[in-house]
């Protein structure tokens, strides 16, 4: 049963259009890698998914809301949904502990007490209980993405976007992340991973897709994506990046 | 530590290249910086000399400052009452020492540099000295000259400060490595300000019993009537320093929130309750405010213990926003003032006690607070509402620089919350609510701040329905807050911009709704960037109170332009305005000056605008 | 809208939600402005003194000690007194203001210890205290002087008393005008002359002294115009006549809607221009700042000067915005300009364009007392000279720091690569620093250049009759406060909005030039 139910999605910059009708289907526990060039809309695509950015045409449903303007809608895809930025985005002025407990103290109403507790865990998990008490312009690169991973999971979340999650770190950190991701999606996470690490899509992905201009070119299997492509579009995507 | 192995080396000592090579290179580098030098050393020697002998002039009259210095602080505020004054310095005084302890670092000097700082000093002062005139001018038509310093008392003094000169010289060599507290060092210099309150003597002006101004004026110490005061408040200084002290070395952890809170606090209980000498009628405090502050209680003890349950937390929402709309109505309906902002407050409490009530201690802290505030908010509102049994005939009884702290710092608290609020309606999505900020933020910002001074002093009285009328400082402070306000929108919105796009998409994808997301993400980080600038607004908006004298309020510049130059009743001070104004001026320059550093060093520590 | 839909329950819309607050917000707003003037005009109409514009037609029966009339036979001329006064003193004031804060700014970065330490000195010591406890300063300095009566009579040179500072000046003769335009021309005279130097220069590599070229140029120029050669200028005034006869000729009807088609189509231009700008920014917070606002008071300032400069067709327009009889004189239009051109550039007027006379101490009437001649020389008024002093040196030293921080941003990098590339010192920091240093610079240098004009306005503590004293004189004579207070509103925002456009447009050029 599919968790993610994606018809026909259209999203128009100004006179650009950005998505042109993108359909797809994800199951529940699934792990799908988006690739494709950069503009080729694959980021719009996932943050349309919890609404950073609107689609203004066909439906979006995820878990069986569907996405409109309402406003009780919204604010349930939110808690629903995880997300990991690029850029990782953590909150500077405040500990990597109260980034994480942040929101479930003030959307979910969780105690402090058990919120902390939660935090504690889901940073013994990612690795870094250590640094607790510090603030993230005192963490690496890595660690912060690890800790905006952490705070994406407090919110129990059934689904995590991660975009781009690698691209802003060095070469030796690249690694502790995508390790991180990998256990999330040996857990049974469902996940929606846009990323060049081809490495990590061919050992973790269920599915791989590749998008161009809007539109969604490539839907395989890791396998059949990387050495039996069906589309000459990939062939030249992958000549490229390999 | 002298056993670690230490690899890193010290940097090289930077040795003193003697005097020559600095001569040359920050004097005589090139000929056209010789030159410079030459110019420059003639053009301070010539101002120096000419501003000494302003000052020690035999036409000037200094008594016109000293007599009145009263009239400077508090203008006509009565004698008889005039122990709340010194209480209000008192609560400050305490306050600041309570703040000063608790806060010390116990930071240590040396003497080098302590010493280093007094040769500068002393230096300064002897090389004033020996360019002082001997004569000046007194006559410009006719060109009489009068002797001012007489050679041998310039060469007494000469011989005074190079004493000094030479004994910091020898304490900066000798007792180099010496430390001291810089704390103690501190009080020692403002005791050794006390002191010199006792033991200066200056002419003072003096009346014998038939009231004729002795001529000349007796030499008595330098603040005759208040030297006691001032000592016991030294007093209290110490003594709230080493009690703030203690509180700190015990660990008391609400000391840190309490003491900010007071801060807070102070100004609002010394012009509602200390200042204002209000006439409590202990009826209407037993009849309507008790029961009011009783009955707020309570609810919020019910808000704190039930809305927390499970059944309710879902219906957070509306509770939030139907007691907001309560608040406005209420606030809007004709009810006791009493009523209308505690409802806010409740609103509030409402919004966030699910949240931070949720074990039954910190319950317990909430509704401590929550009350505690409450009752302070009601007996503050019944101390503002009262009659003042202290009557100034003819003005307020905010006069001289009393007025000018009361404006400036009600002018700031009041427009903060404003400010804050028109950058957010400026940089907010919504077009219509955009349009109206900003073109009030212009509109107020286009036009200099006397004709807003103008406004409030004539023509706020004819928007308002007819019947209410405020005071001339309420409606001064109603303006320069509206002034304030939009200045202070500008430069949040420099915040705000500041934050990257990112930190908003953060805070929506946790979840968090507009309100949170900019209470708890937005704002702290746009307020920490903008502290620089808030302080020189804060600053600036510091000195433009000064404007209130041009539209007639009793002002520190008011009275140092037209009241004291116009006195010729009792001791006669017509015509002594070059006097006041150069006081003025120094008075305003030592408070701007020592804030701008003050603020500087704090900004350094705290690492602000280096990010 | 593509998708819309009315699936969800429009209450819980946020498209709905988004705009149903703001319409609430705007109308609780508009009420909020109907109830303030309401009141204010409930409350005028119970004082006898209704809300009117009359008392800018009217004789207000004040004097006004300086400007150019001193007994205005309008409220209207009182008012534009008091502008021209805060005009005056708000140009010589930039203009000295920005000379003082450059030199105060590049000597606070000096290598010589005495000078850095003794501007610094100065800086701190003027921008801690208030600008008006300054002016206040500055009025008891010059009255101090001696007063006019125990001075000799006679001409000076120069010369202070408490009445003023009295120096030479010189008097226009009839050419003055043509000599003006002719002076102003010397200016791209010498600029031209610079840039051909420096194209010989850049072609033949060899030193074309284009600085010493150019000012050879510029002084030249003008020895030529000051005996004659500003007759050249007279074209300019015959042109002028031509085109005021065309004009004439023209139906004056026609005419009006001709420009007032075209000033409206440049409007509607512009907004929209502004308004594509405006929508096209994605950002949230970055978009539209400050423009939606300049376009509005644009726009009205289009149609005010529309309609007083056109009035005969707009004189039903001006009763519905004023209510009142009208305030603009119709004698205002474009042939009447073309005339008053034609009337200040006459080819037959001839003579020295200016001589210089002397201040003179006279008799005044019959009464013993002693002034200043008004027919020569120059008198500085202490109102003038305290606030003009003022606000200068106030408004340096913010204009040392913008200019120190401007350098000093550029400086270090910037000099490194210059100085590796072998450029000399003072070509360095004419090519290479002071170009990026004037883009840093720009911005803050319009914010102190607004201060300046607003701060213009303390010289009410002094006497000085600039537009708020004047226009205070004239609300307590008249009683007409509101109207005064729009008047000043309506003034200082279009002074506001003129520099920050100029300041705009230039730091738009700069960027672009910069990508």
């Amino acid at each position: 049963m599919s968790i993610i139910q994606s018809i026909d999605v259209k999203k128009w910059y100004g006179d650009f259009q950005a998505l042109k009708g993108i359909t797809m289907d994800i199951g529940e526990g699934e792990v799908l890698v988006i690739c494709g060039p950069s503009g080729s809309g694959k980021s719009t695509f996932i943050r349309c998914i919890n609404r950073l950015e609107q689609h203004q045409d066909g439906q979006i449903i995820v878990d069986g809301i569907e996405l409109t303007n309402d406003l009780k809608n919204i604010e349930a895809i939110r808690s629903e949904v995880g997300m990991v930025f690029q850029s990782f985005n953590l909150f500077p002025h405040l500990t990597v502990l109260q980034n994480i407990t942040l929101a479930p103290i003030w959307v979910r109403k969780k105690s402090k007490a058990d919120a902390e507790e939660k935090a504690m865990e889901l940073l013994e998990r990612v690795g870094i209980p250590e640094q607790a008490e510090k603030f993230p312009g005192q963490l690496s690169g890595g660690q912060q993405q690890r800790v905006a991973i952490a705070r994406a999971l407090a919110m129990e979340p059934k689904i995590m976007l991660f975009d781009e999650p690698t691209s802003a770190l060095d070469p030796e950190m690249i690694k502790e992340v995508l390790d991180v991701m990998k256990e999330l999606a040996q857990s049974g996470m469902t996940m929606i991973v846009v990323t060049h690490e081809m490495g990590f899509a061919k050992e973790v992905a269920d599915r791989v897709m590749l998008f161009d201009e809007g539109q969604l070119v490539e839907e395989n299997t890791p396998d059949e994506f990387f050495n039996n492509p069906k589309s000459d579009r990939t062939k030249l995507f992958l000549s490229q990046i390999l | 530590m002298s056993d670690n192995l230490n690899t890193q080396e010290s940097p090289p000592e930077i040795q003193f290249a003697g005097v020559n090579r600095w001569l040359k290179e920050n004097l005589f580098s090139s000929t056209g910086s010789s030159i410079l030098t030459f110019l420059s050393v003639g053009v301070i020697i010539g101002l120096f000399r000419s501003i000494i002998g302003f000052f020690i002039s035999p036409e000037r009259e200094w008594t016109a400052i000293t007599y009145n210095l009263r009239l400077y602080m508090v203008q006509a505020y009565p004698e008889s009452d005039f122990i709340r004054v010194w209480i209000t310095i008192g609560l400050v005084l305490g306050l600041l020492g309570l703040t000063w302890g608790f806060n010390s670092v116990s930071e240590k000097v040396s003497l080098k540099s302590t010493s280093t700082t007094f040769m500068k000093v002393f230096s300064s002062i002897f090389f004033l000295i020996l360019i002082a005139p001997s004569t000046v001018v007194i006559d410009k038509v006719e060109g009489t000259e009068a002797e001012v310093l007489q050679q041998s008392l310039r060469f007494y003094l000469l011989g005074i400060f190079g004493i000094l000169l030479l004994s910091s010289y020898f304490i900066r060599t000798r007792l180099a490595k010496q430390e001291m507290a810089k704390d103690y060092l501190n009080i020692l210099y403002v005791g050794l300000l006390v002191v010199a309150l006792w033991l200066i003597k200056v002419p003072t002006v003096t009346f014998d019993s038939s009231n004729v101004r002795l001529d000349p004026d007796p030499y008595m110490s330098l603040a005759t009537s208040t030297k006691i005061p001032w000592t016991f408040l030294y007093v209290l200084l110490v003594a709230t320093f080493f009690i703030g002290k203690y509180l700190s070395s015990k660990n008391i952890k609400s000391v840190k929130r309490i003491l900010p809170a007071s801060w807070l606090l102070t100004p609002l209980v010394v012009v509602t309750w200390i200042y204002r000498k209000p006439d409590f009628t202990m009826t209407q405090i037993a009849t309507l405010d008790l029961p009011i502050i009783i009955g707020f209680s309570l609810i919020g003890y019910l808000v704190i213990n039930f809305l927390n349950s499970e059944k309710l937390v879902q219906y957070q929402r509306f509770f939030v926003y139907g007691s907001l709309l309560i608040a406005l109505v209420v606030f809007s309906l004709p009810v006791v003032r009493q009523l209308k902002l505690p409802l806010f407050m409740l609103w509030i409490l409402i919004s966030i006690a699910p949240t931070i009530a949720n074990s039954k201690e910190s319950a317990r802290n909430l509704f401590i607070v929550w009350t505690v505030s409450i009752a302070i908010l009601i007996l503050l509102m019944r101390g503002g509402a009262s009659e003042s049994l202290i009557v100034v005939p003819g003005s307020s009884i905010y006069g001289g620089f009393a007025l000018t702290w009361v404006i400036a710092f009600f002018g700031i608290a009041i427009s903060f919350p404003f400010g804050v609020i028109l950058a957010l309606g400026r940089t907010s999505t919504f077009p219509i609510i955009r349009i109206i900020c900003t073109a009030l933020i212009e509109l107020v910002r286009s036009v200099p701040f006397i004709t807003w001074l103008f406004f409030g002093s004539v023509m706020l009285t004819f928007f308002l329905p007819s019947g209410v009328e405020f005071d001339e400082v309420v409606r001064a402070v109603v303006v320069t807050s509206i002034f304030s306000a939009a200045y202070l929108a500008e430069n949040v919105r420099g915040g705000l911009q500041s934050i990257s796009k990112g930190q908003f998409e953060a805070a929506d994808a946790v979840g968090l709704s507009t309100l949170q997301r900019i209470s708890l993400i937005v704002m702290p980080q746009a307020l920490r960037a903008v502290i620089p600038p808030i302080v020189s607004q804060v600053i600036s908006l510091f000195k433009d109170t000064s404007l209130v004298a041009i539209v007639g309020l009793f002002d520190l510049l008011y009275i140092g332009s037209k009241v004291i130059p116009n006195q010729s009743q009792g001791a006669n001070f017509l015509g002594t305005i070059q006097e006041n104004i150069l006081f003025c001026a120094i008075f305003y320059w030592l408070f701007t000056y020592s804030f701008a550093r003050r603020s500087m060093k704090i900004e350094k520590r705290l690492g602000l605008g280096e990010r | 809208m593509k998708n819309f839909k009315l699936n969800t329950a429009f209450w819980r819309d946020v498209r709905f939600l988004k705009w149903a607050g703001q319409i609430l917000f705007l109308l609780f707003i508009l009420n909020l402005i109907q109830n303030f003037f309401g009141q204010a005009i409930r409350n005028l109409n119970a004082t006898n003194l209704p809300f009117s514009w009359r008392f800018l037609g009217s004789t207000p029966g004040i004097q006004v000690s300086e400007g150019f009339v001193t007994y205005p036979e309008s409220g209207l001329q009182a008012l534009q007194i008091g502008m021209a006064n805060m005009l005056r003193i708000t140009v010589s004031g930039i203009f000295f203001a920005t000379f003082l804060g450059t030199l105060m700014g590049i000597a606070r970065l000096s290598k010589n210890w005495i000078v850095e330490r003794a501007t610094t000195g100065f800086v701190e010591t003027v921008r801690n205290i208030p600008l008006l406890v300054q002016i206040f300063f500055w009025q008891a300095v010059i009255l101090s002087f001696p007063r006019l009566e125990e001075v000799d009579r006679g001409q000076h040179l120069v010369h202070i008393s408490a009445k003023g500072i009295a120096f030479p000046w010189l008097d226009a003769g009839e050419a003055s005008w043509l000599f003006g335009v002719w002076f102003l021309l010397s200016f791209s005279v010498a600029r031209r002359v610079f840039k051909l130097r420096v194209a010989k220069l850049e072609r033949e590599g060899v030193d074309t002294k284009p600085g010493l070229f150019s000012m050879g140029a510029f002084i030249s120029w003008n020895i030529i115009g000051w005996f004659g050669g500003y007759k050249a200028v007279g074209a300019l005034g015959l042109i002028a006549s031509y085109i005021a006869m065309f004009f004439d000729l023209l139906p004056r009807i026609g005419l009006q809607v001709l420009f007032i088609s075209l000033a409206s189509y440049y409007a509607y231009k512009y907004i929209s221009k502004e308004i594509k700008r405006t929508r096209s920014a994605e950002n949230r917070g970055i978009l539209t700042d400050d423009d939606v606002f300049r376009i509005i008071v644009a726009a009205l300032l289009v149609l005010v000067l529309i309609v007083g400069l056109f009035l005969p067709l707009g004189t039903a327009f001006i009763d519905f915005l004023i209510g009142d009889e009208l305030f603009f004189k119709a004698d205002w239009g474009i042939p009447q300009f073309f005339d008053g051109i034609q009337n200040k550039l006459n080819w037959e007027y001839s003579g020295s364009p200016f001589t210089l006379s002397y201040p003179e101490a006279i008799q005044a009437g019959t009464s013993k007392f002693t002034r200043y001649s008004p027919d020569v020389g120059k008198i500085m008024s202490v109102g003038y000279f305290a606030t003009w002093v003022g606000v200068i040196l106030y408004t340096s030293v913010f204009i040392s720091e913008v200019v120190r921080s401007g350098i000093m941003a550029v400086a270090k990098g910037q000099s490194e690569a210059g100085l590796s590339l072998g450029l000399r010192r003072r070509t360095l920091l004419r090519l290479i620093v002071l170009p990026q240093a004037l883009r840093i610079m720009l911005p803050p240098m319009g914010n102190q250049y607004l201060n300046l004009a607003k701060n213009t306005s303390l010289g009410i503590a002094v006497a000085y009759p600039e537009i708020v004293a004047v226009g205070q004189t004239l609300y307590n004579q008249e009683g007409q406060t509101i109207a005064v207070f729009i008047i000043w509103m309506a003034f200082y925002s279009t002074i506001s909005l003129t520099l920050s456009s100029i300041v705009n447009y230039y730091n738009r050029r700069m960027r672009i030039v910069e990508r």
